[in-house]
C-alpha cells in the first residue's frame, strides 16, 4: 500500500519486508536483491521519493568490466590511478529506482556507477560520501596504506543511518554543502536525504540511499534500519549466492569485497 | 603434485576457509569447504564436515542475531511511537482540559460514593465558579459548592458513581451566597472510578433565550397588530402564517388558513424576481367566496437554508373604494352648489320682470273689468230703450261665447296664483343666494334666524314629503360667523333629519316633524336646536357619527362627511359646540351653541 514517508510506521516497514522477502530468498545475485529492495521501497513511498539507490562495496578486481573501467577512469581523473589496487573497495551502484526513467537502470548510470574508495583524502573530498560512511558506523581506515582499505567491522555487523534533513542547506564541519549536487536538489525539490546500511558479509557494505521531496525526521529514517538486519539474516541462512553482478557477455563475475 | 604437497595445499585451503568464516565471509567459506569436501580426502573429511556444520551454526547464529536486532529495533520504534502517541494524547487532552470553554472537574468518590472530592479542575471551571485551584483541590463538592444538592447535582453524581451510566442534567439555576447562574451538567464515570463533571455556564444563553422570546413575542404582536393583511407564503406556495387583519379579510381563522395554497385566494400570483413588487391593485377571494379588492405587495425573504418565502402584504380597498365614490359624489354636489349661485342670479332677473308684468296685468284687468261693467250697464239701457236691438243681441251673444263671466271670476285668481308663484321663485332664489353667500376670510355679523329660514327653503324638497317643519325662532343678536359655512351645517342637519324620518320604520307614510328652535344661551352664546322624530342613532355608532367618512347611508345618498364637516365648522371655526341627544325610535336633537362674538370663551379656571 502506497503511503507517505511521514506516515510510515514500524508495522508498515514490516509489511514492506514481508512484500519482498520471498523474492529476495530466490534471487541469484546480490544485484537482484538490491533491485528488489529499492523497487519495493520506491513503490511503497513513491508519493515522497524522488529516487532510491543501493550501493555495495565490491573489490576493484571483482567488478564487471564496465564498472571497472568507470572506476579506473575516475581514479585517473584525480591522478590517483596508482592507488587503485585489486582489493580496493569500490562503492558500486547495485540498484536504482526513481521518477526519471534513466534512473531505473543500473547500467545506464553515467555518474555514480562506481566510486573507488582510494584514500581518506579522496573520500573526504566528497562530503556526502564521507558523512555517509562515517554515520553508518563504518569508518574506513587506510592503515595498510593507500588502496588497502579495511572497513571498520570485521563482520560488518553494525547497521547505521545517515540523515540530511534539509538537503538544500545542510553543511559539513568544513562549511561545505553535504549534498553537493544542489542543482539536483533544486530541480527535483529534494528536501531530505537519508540512508541505512551496514556490512552484510565478508566486510562488504550495503547502503540504501533515499532522496525525498518530503522533509523526513530521524525517527522515520530509523524505521528503515531493521530492513538491513533482516536482509542480512535472510542472506546468511537462505541465500546461496556469492555473486554480486549478473554476468553479461562482456563482464567478469564480481565478488563483494 | 605429490600427495603430501596436495594435502598441504588442501590443508592451507581449509585454514583459509576457517579464516573466511572468522572474517564473516561465510559464503566464500562455505564454497571453499564444499570444494575441499568434494575432493574426498579421508583424513580431512571429518574435519571438513565439522567445519561445515560449524559454519551453518555460525550462519544461523548470526542470522538469529540480525533478526533479533531487527525485532528489537522494531519493538523500540513501536514503543517510541506508542509513547509519543501517549504523550501527544496526554498533551492534547491536557490542552483540551485546560483551554476548553466548558468547565471540567474530576472527582474522587469517598464515603462509599456519598461524597465527592475535587481531584482536578480546569481554568474555565475556576472562572465560572470564581474559585481558586489551591482552595478547591482536595475539598468536598458540597464544601466548595454548597447548593450542589439543591440543584440535584449531588444525587446525580451518586447515581452515576453507582450505575456507571452517564447522565445529562438539563439547565438548572445554581445559586449560593457567593455565586449564581444557569448551569448545564454532564456527568460520566472514568475506568479509574473517578467522576468527570463537564458543564457550561448557560446564563447568557438563558438571557438571550429570554430576550429572543420577548423579541419574538413583540414581532408576533407587531405582525398581528399591523393594520394591513400579512400572509407568509412558503416556497411551496402554501400559507405558513397569517395575521389578524389577513384572517379577517380572508374570513377564516389562521389555523384554517395555514397549509392552504395561497393561489387559492389570490389568482394572479406572480413570482418574477427576488425583489419586492410595488403595491398594485388585485383581488383576493376569501373563504366565503367574496371577491375583495386589495392593494398588494410581494416581499421576498430568504430564510434558513436559503429557502425563499414571500410575505404578501395587502390592504383591503373596500372602504377606500366606497370613500372614493362618496368623494366623487361630494365633489359633484360641490360643483352643483357653486353653479346654484349663478343660476339663482340668472333666474332672478326674468322673475323680477315676470312679477312686474303680472302686477301690471292685474291692474289692467281690474280696469278692463270696470269698463266691461260700464258696457253692460249701457247695453241694458240700450235694450230697455228698444233701440238698436240687433246690436244689443250681438253683444250679448259675443259675451256668452267668450264666457266673460268665467273670465272675470277666474283671471284675478290666476294672476294672483302667478304672482304668488313668482314670489315663491324669488324667495327661493333669494334663499339660494343667501345660502350660497361666500365667506371672504373674516367673520361677519349675521342673522341666524334668517339663515335658517333660507336653508329651510333650500332643503324643502328634502323634507316636504316626509315631515312638517315647525319653527320657534327666538330673538337672536347678530352673530359673528361665517354664515355660508353655518348654512351648510344647518342644511346637513336638516337633510339628516329628513332622512332619519324617512328611514323611520314606524312611519307608515305618516308625516314626521322637524322642529327648529333658536334662542340665547346665556349672555354670550346663541343656541340652535334641530329636532326630528326620525329613527334615532343606535348607541353603538353614536361615538363614530362625527368620524370622517362614516355613514350608514347607501352610496349616493350620503358622503359620510356631513357631520364631520359640520362639527369642524362649529367647533374649529366658530369655537362653538355641536352635540346630539338621540333615542332609537323616537328621534334625535342636534344642538349648536355658538359664541355671539365669534371668539373662544376665555378660560376661567381649571
Amino acid at each position: 500500500m502506497e503511503m507517505r514517508l511521514g506516515d510510515t510506521t514500524p508495522t508498515a516497514i514490516r509489511d514492506l519486508w514481508g512484500g519482498c522477502m520471498h523474492r529476495v530468498t530466490s534471487a541469484q545475485y546480490l544485484e537482484d536483491v538490491a533491485g528488489i529492495m529499492v523497487s519495493e521501497i520506491y513503490e511503497r513511498f513513491q508519493a515522497s521519493l524522488v529516487m532510491t539507490r543501493a550501493f555495495l562495496t565490491v573489490p576493484f578486481q571483482s567488478l564487471p568490466a564496465r564498472q571497472k573501467e568507470f572506476a579506473r577512469e575516475l581514479a585517473r581523473s584525480v591522478a590517483l590511478e596508482s592507488l587503485l589496487k585489486p582489493a580496493t573497495p569500490v562503492l558500486s551502484l547495485v540498484g536504482t529506482r526513481g521518477c526519471v526513467e534513466e534512473w531505473n537502470h543500473v547500467r545506464r548510470s553515467h555518474r555514480h556507477l562506481a566510486l573507488p574508495l582510494l584514500s581518506e583524502s579522496f573520500v573526504g573530498a566528497i562530503p556526502m560520501m564521507s558523512r555517509l560512511l562515517k554515520e553508518l558506523g563504518l569508518p574506513l581506515t587506510w592503515d595498510q596504506g593507500p588502496g588497502e582499505v579495511l572497513t571498520g567491522q570485521t563482520l560488518g555487523s553494525e547497521v547505521g543511518f545517515f540523515h540530511i534533513e534539509d538537503a538544500a542547506v545542510a553543511e559539513d564541519e568544513l562549511g561545505r554543502k553535504i549534498i553537493t549536487a544542489q542543482e539536483f536538489v533544486a530541480d527535483y525539490d529534494v528536501r531530505s536525504v537519508f540512508a541505512v546500511g551496514g556490512g552484510i558479509f565478508g566486510g562488504a557494505v550495503l547502503v540504501f540511499i533515499l532522496f525525498s521531496r518530503e522533509r523526513v525526521e530521524a525517527r522515520t529514517v530509523r524505521m528503515f534500519m531493521p530492513l538491513v538486519n533482516l536482509l542480512k539474516a535472510m542472506m546468511l541462512t537462505h541465500c546461496s549466492m556469492s555473486r554480486v553482478f549478473r554476468p553479461t557477455n562482456a563482464d567478469a563475475v564480481g565478488r563483494p569485497s | 603434485m605429490t600427495d603430501q604437497s596436495a594435502s598441504a595445499e588442501v590443508l592451507e585451503r581449509l585454514q583459509e576457509a576457517v579464516a573466511l568464516m572468522s572474517y564473516g565471509s561465510l559464503q566464500d567459506a562455505r564454497e571453499s569447504l564444499t570444494s575441499i569436501s568434494a575432493e574426498g580426502i579421508p583424513l580431512l573429511e571429518g574435519l571438513v564436515s565439522a567445519s561445515l556444520v560449524l559454519l551453518e551454526r555460525l550462519a544461523e547464529s548470526l542470522a538469529s542475531k540480525e533478526t533479533a536486532m531487527a525485532t528489537l529495533q522494531f519493538s523500540l520504534l513501536e514503543l517510541e511511537v506508542a509513547q509519543d502517541e501517549i504523550r501527544k494524547n496526554e498533551a492534547r487532552y491536557r490542552e483540551l482540559f485546560s483551554s476548553m470553554n466548558d468547565g471540567v472537574a474530576v472527582f474522587e468518590a469517598v464515603e462509599g460514593g456519598e461524597s465527592f472530592i475535587f481531584r482536578d479542575i480546569n481554568a474555565s471551571s475556576l472562572r465560572i465558579e470564581r474559585l481558586e485551584r489551591r482552595t478547591t483541590i482536595g475539598r468536598k463538592l458540597t464544601e466548595v459548592l454548597p447548593s450542589a444538592g439543591d440543584v440535584g447535582l449531588l444525587d446525580v453524581l451518586r447515581r452515576v458513581y453507582e450505575s456507571g451510566n452517564p447522565v445529562y442534567l438539563s439547565p438548572c439555576f445554581y445559586h449560593d451566597s457567593r455565586i449564581k447562574g444557569w448551569r448545564e451538567y454532564f456527568i460520566y464515570k472514568l475506568p479509574t472510578e473517578e467522576l468527570v463533571l463537564v458543564y457550561r455556564d448557560v446564563s447568557k444563553e438563558k438571557a438571550a433565550e429570554k430576550a429572543l422570546r420577548s423579541a419574538l413575542a413583540s414581532t408576533e404582536k407587531l405582525i398581528d397588530s399591523a393594520p394591513i393583511g400579512l400572509v407568509v407564503v412558503g416556497a411551496d406556495e402554501t400559507i405558513r402564517r397569517v395575521n389578524a387583519v389577513a384572517s379577517e379579510i380572508l374570513a377564516a381563522e389562521p389555523a384554517h388558513l395555514v397549509g392552504q395554497r395561497w393561489d387559492r385566494f389570490r389568482k394572479d400570483v406572480r413570482r418574477s424576481s427576488g425583489r419586492s413588487t410595488p403595491p398594485e391593485e388585485s383581488c383576493v377571494v376569501n373563504f366565503e367566496g367574496d371577491s375583495i379588492s386589495v392593494l398588494v405587495s410581494e416581499i421576498p425573504v430568504t430564510v434558513g437554508d436559503e429557502e425563499m418565502i414571500h410575505i404578501e402584504a395587502f390592504l383591503d380597498l373596500t372602504d377606500r373604494k366606497r370613500l372614493e365614490t362618496q368623494l366623487r359624489h361630494a365633489q359633484k354636489l360641490e360643483a352643483v352648489g357653486q353653479l346654484a349661485a349663478g343660476i339663482a342670479h340668472e333666474i332672478n332677473t326674468p322673475a323680477q320682470f315676470i312679477g312686474d308684468n303680472l302686477s301690471f296685468l292685474s291692474g289692467a284687468f281690474e280696469s278692463l273689468s270696470r269698463m266691461v261693467t260700464a258696457y253692460r250697464a249701457s247695453i241694458g239701457v240700450l235694450t230697455a230703450s228698444g233701440e238698436s236691438p240687433e246690436v244689443a243681441r250681438k253683444i250679448r251673444e259675443t259675451e256668452a261665447a267668450a264666457d266673460l263671466k268665467f273670465i272675470e271670476e277666474q283671471v284675478p285668481a290666476a294672476l294672483q296664483d302667478a304672482r304668488e308663484g313668482i314670489s315663491r321663485i324669488s324667495t327661493i332664489v333669494s334663499a339660494m343666494k343667501q345660502f350660497g353667500h361666500p365667506d371672504h376670510g373674516e367673520k361677519s355679523q349675521a342673522d341666524l334666524n334668517h339663515a335658517l329660514r333660507a336653508t329651510l327653503e333650500i332643503a324643502r324638497n328634502e323634507y316636504k314629503h316626509v315631515a312638517e317643519v315647525e319653527t320657534d325662532f327666538g330673538d337672536l343678536p347678530p352673530v359673528a360667523c361665517y354664515v355660508g359655512d353655518l348654512n351648510q351645517v344647518f342644511l346637513n342637519l336638516l337633510v339628516n333629519a329628513a332622512h332619519a324620518i324617512a328611514d323611520s320604520p314606524g312611519r307608515n307614510g305618516n308625516m314626521g316633524r322637524i322642529r327648529l328652535h333658536t334662542g340665547r344661551a346665556g349672555d354670550d352664546h346663541v343656541r340652535i336646536d334641530i329636532r326630528d322624530t326620525g329613527c334615532g342613532i343606535p348607541r353603538e355608532i353614536q361615538e363614530r357619527v362625527f368620524d370622517p367618512f362614516f355613514t350608514t347611508k347607501e352610496v349616493g345618498r350620503g358622503t359620510g362627511q356631513g357631520l364631520a364637516i359640520a362639527r369642524s365648522i362649529v367647533v374649529d371655526k366658530h369655537h362653538g359646540s355641536l352635540t346630539f341627544d338621540s333615542e332609537v325610535g323616537k328621534g334625535t336633537t342636534f344642538t349648536i351653541i355658538l359664541p355671539v362674538n365669534g371668539m373662544a370663551a376665555a378660560r376661567t379656571g381649571d
